[in-house]
């Protein structure tokens, strides 16, 4: 590239063109303190992992054939009775509002507290869950 | 061919070293489910960004069909449904998709968690991390919505009611998100806007930072 005084390039930058040589430059990681049969990324390991996606891709695409979305009446806010039902990832929520102390006048606790406390928690995981800094895997694979 | 088109762009903007960052790097023992066969779990992240690829590109296709309309979007989901040639695939993918994005996304958590991936230095990736499981979420939520069946609407309107319930600041996001005092019209576009456009934006910018993390980092060492 551009860099130096190599006139060979085919095409010099010049004045304030010119791209700052990074200094630290990004190694990639190796593995050489695990001593087993790595592989390379490009192209063996992706292709493998492109296998994989293959497999997944003809599971769902089953899935999808044998189980159209469904589709139900057009909505009508006069529908009487319709009990409402949210996608089952949250029916956690749902069934934890019914709990005595997650409705009516505790609904907040139910709502924002308990969800948010978990969530919250689950959030900063890394931050409260103490880490034994000699045996910690990730430590132990930071000092390979 | 492709040698001298390669060449031509890398004497101009030196993507060389950008292709060895991204490409280049050895893939350890531990994580090769071709060595070892329960290193399978190591595969569920790299799924779930499989199947959020499937999620935007068949909501692309979706969009060509779906009008944003309380008039027109059931009648254009129908349409897409069941005129359009292999419209329910696509739409069937996207509706399935959704829940194996969270399956996916689970799964993926729980390796983390139970390799204990997410310790020091890689706390800043689990927070990211989480942040896509909640952005993901709220896909979830605003996705329901589109279709206009009795089964979105009614959801949305306990889901807004939910939101409601936060003190102070609940009402006001009631509104943001409805729109005004009910569930209708200006519900759905607004709902369609976070879904097509915040959300996905909001996304693909904690992607790349969690992808340029891990690549930074390195994978997490064996057990």
């Amino acid at each position: 590239m551009a860099h130096g005084h190599n006139s060979n390039e085919k095409v010099v930058y010049v004045g304030d063109s010119r791209i700052r040589k990074r200094k630290h430059t990004m190694i990639p990681p190796d593995y050489t303190a695990f001593p087993g049969k790595s592989e390379a990324f490009i192209p063996n390991f992706l292709l493998k992992e492109w296998m994989v996606g293959c497999v997944a891709l003809v599971g769902f695409l089953v899935l999808t054939i044998t189980h159209p979305a469904p589709l139900g009446y057009p909505a009508d806010p006069n529908t009487v009775g319709y009990i409402p039902m949210p996608d089952w990832y949250f029916l956690f929520l749902y069934q934890f509002l019914k709990y005595p102390y997650a409705s009516g006048d505790y609904v907040v606790l139910g709502t924002i507290g308990v969800p948010g406390v978990a969530f919250g928690a689950l959030l900063l995981a890394p931050f409260w869950i103490r880490a034994r800094s000699a045996a910690s895997i990730a430590v132990r694979s930071l000092r390979r | 061919m492709f040698k001298a088109i390669y060449n031509w762009i890398d004497e101009r903007l030196d993507i060389t070293p950008m292709w060895r960052d991204v490409a280049d790097h050895e893939v350890p023992e531990h994580v090769n489910p071709a060595h070892h066969f329960s290193a399978f779990v190591y595969c569920f992240g790299g799924l779930t960004f499989f199947i959020t690829v499937i999620q935007i590109l068949s909501g692309m296709f979706l969009t060509m069909y779906y009008v944003p309309d309380i008039i027109n979007a059931y009648a254009s989901v129908d349409y897409l449904q069941h005129k359009v040639p292999f419209g329910g695939i696509v739409r069937g993918m996207h509706h399935w998709g959704a829940s194996l994005v969270i399956v996916m996304m689970f799964l993926h958590t729980l390796r983390v968690f139970f390799t204990g991936s997410y310790k020091a230095p890689r706390e800043m990736n689990w927070v990211v991390g989480m942040l896509i499981f909640f952005v993901m979420l709220g896909l979830g939520f605003t996705g329901y919505l589109l279709p206009w069946d009795n089964k979105a609407y009614f959801a949305t309107k306990v889901g807004i009611q939910i939101a409601e319930s936060v003190p102070y600041i609940g009402p006001y996001i009631a509104e943001l998100l409805q729109g005004g005092s009910i569930v209708g019209a200006q519900t759905l576009t607004r709902f369609f806007a976070i879904h097509v456009f915040f959300l996905p934006g909001a996304l693909l910018v904690l992607l790349a930072a969690h992808f340029f993390t891990i690549r930074k980092q390195g994978i997490s060492g064996p057990l």
